[in-house]
């Protein structure tokens, strides 16, 4: 069969024809198998529908318990909301609107470095915040800020802006 | 123009090394994340997510480029009568190193093309991954010089060197067909990325030419250091070349340390990731990349590592095995230790002892 000669060239090519529509066949079977499978299962086909339908049932759950604060933001209660925020957390410690709320008042406040750290959180426990084509994207807001605080901090505040810089700039990660 | 044409036939790394780099930074103007318009290692994650094999949508899409690289060098190697069922070197550790290589790019965010890509849209600390890339193929290279040896691969039966070749036909055709349910690409840095019909003629392109050319980033390192002729680094230079002067011209060029795009600053995790990617691709015959390519040809020991590079871009993810824009998790930089320990292991096993 590899004897170099025209025949053998025509059944190396068959060979090779055969076996890639064999491979291609079986591979078919298998991946309608797994998708019919899926859909007939757990309902895994879209990802992203049930990353939203899980986070929207959390923020659901959680909204009667940051309410408080909210409440007293919309008010301009600043003191009042920081208190009600930090209640909160308390029982709800992976709650980034909480952490992004915080952010906003400490930094309306003046304390930059606790308003960074609060907007690190914020980010790490939603990516959404830093994510151009979500609706919950803050960017257009805080970039501007993050410039105009640069020259202000340093250690661990420094590190958190950074943190929150390489957010902004989005990459595969 | 034969003449021109004879040129660039016989500088075929050259022109590879350029089209990358046109390919890498004109993927990011066409959709592609910054800094990622190429990245064999991302993709290995991506499509791990589109095919479940991790949870998390933002990782998750069928990226047409993987499977077109694969593709591209298996028309590419018809077309050449290059393309041969090969088998029997060592597949089962070349599966295990194939691994290692993703693990390592996770850890510094970024496989060796991704490097040099992120070096020319500015990312300074990419230095460290370069360093680590550097020193890994050295030390691979040192071992290479003793004797350091897989086993021989023989032809074998065309199944063998069909299996990836199809099953990549059918996700090439897949990533431009099938719905976003399955492709995914809805969340996050997933969704980022160039038309389909694009990265899929871009992947094909680039794939048959690296396979005419047998260029790879750390197969250049390695040639190098064996030969100490710098005409062997040409293709590296040229990719970032024409990465850097697409950034520029597009004004993508954002040199800095701090703000860069899927970085983090944990420079000696950076170092060790690449060390182990650099060591463990020149001691299975090329990058991540590289090794798409060799089973697109019909090696099934290359295609080892591809399935392995899969298997684990889905436990970068779903183990944390990887950094992120934080730094490197812990359970990253333990498996970069147990990677180091076994690819040295397996450079001194593999060693010639005569």
């Amino acid at each position: 069969m590899h004897d170099g000669g025209t025949a053998g060239k025509r059944s190396d090519w068959l060979e090779h024809a055969v076996t890639a529509a064999l491979v291609a066949a079986a591979l078919a079977a298998v991946i309608a198998a797994v998708r019919l499978g899926s859909a007939a299962g757990t309902g895994g086909a879209d990802l992203g529908a049930e990353l939203r339908a899980r986070t929207e049932r959390r923020v659901a759950a959680e909204r009667d318990r940051i309410r408080p604060a909210l409440d007293a933001v919309a008010r301009g209660e600043r003191e009042a909301a920081r208190r009600e925020a930090e209640t909160a957390l308390a029982g709800l410690e992976g709650n980034s609107q909480l952490h992004l709320l915080l952010a906003g008042v400490y930094r309306d406040g003046g304390a930059t470095g606790t308003a960074l750290r609060e907007y690190r959180r914020a980010v790490e426990l939603l990516r959404d915040y830093t994510d151009r084509r979500s609706p919950q994207f803050i960017g257009a807001g805080l970039a501007p800020w993050l410039r105009e605080v640069r020259p202000l901090v340093s250690g661990a505040a420094l590190g958190d802006l950074h943190y929150l810089e390489r957010a902004l700039a989005g990459g595969c990660s | 123009m034969k003449t021109l044409l004879a040129w660039l036939k016989n500088h075929l790394d050259l022109v590879s090394g350029a089209a990358v780099g046109l390919a890498g930074a004109g993927l990011v103007l066409l959709g592609n994340p910054r800094n990622s318009g190429i990245c064999a290692s991302c993709f290995a994650e991506n499509v791990a997510g589109a095919l479940r094999l991790h949870g998390d949508p933002r990782m998750s899409y069928l990226r047409p480029e993987l499977p077109g690289f694969l593709v591209g060098a298996t028309l590419a190697a018809l077309a050449g009568r290059g393309f041969q069922a090969r088998s029997g070197s060592a597949p089962l550790v070349r599966f295990f190193i194939g691994a290692f290589l993703i693990i390592g790019s996770a850890v510094f965010l970024g496989c060796p093309i991704k490097v040099m890509l992120r070096l020319a849209g500015g990312d300074l600390t990419a230095f460290a991954g370069l360093g680590g890339l550097v020193a890994g193929a050295w030390v691979g290279v040192r071992f290479l010089k003793k004797g350091f040896f897989l086993g021989k691969s023989t032809r074998t039966g065309a199944l063998a060197g069909w299996v990836l070749p199809g099953a990549m036909a059918l996700l090439a055709a897949a990533s431009v067909l099938a719905p976003a349910a399955f492709t995914g690409g809805l969340v996050g840095a997933a969704r980022e990325h160039a038309p389909p019909l694009a990265s899929l003629a871009i992947g094909l392109v680039v794939g048959a030419l690296a396979q005419r050319s047998k260029f790879c980033v750390s197969g250049s390192l390695r040639n190098f250091f064996l030969t100490r002729s710098a005409r062997q680094l040409g293709g590296l230079t040229l990719l970032f070349v024409a990465a850097f002067g697409v950034n520029l011209a597009a004004g993508l060029f954002h040199p800095g340390l701090y703000d860069q795009p899927g970085s983090h600053l944990d420079w000696g995790w950076s170092v060790a990731g690449m060390f182990l990617v650099g060591l463990g691709a020149v001691l299975i015959g090329g990058c991540p990349f590289r090794q798409l390519v060799l089973a697109g040809e019909g090696d099934s020991d290359a295609g080892a590592a591809v399935l392995g590079m899969l298997v684990a871009g889905g436990l970068v993810q779903s183990w944390g095995l990887r950094s992120t824009i934080a730094g490197a998790t812990p359970a990253g930089k333990l498996a970069t230790l147990i990677g180091l320990v076994l690819v040295l292991g397996t450079a001194l096993a593999y060693r010639d002892r005569s």
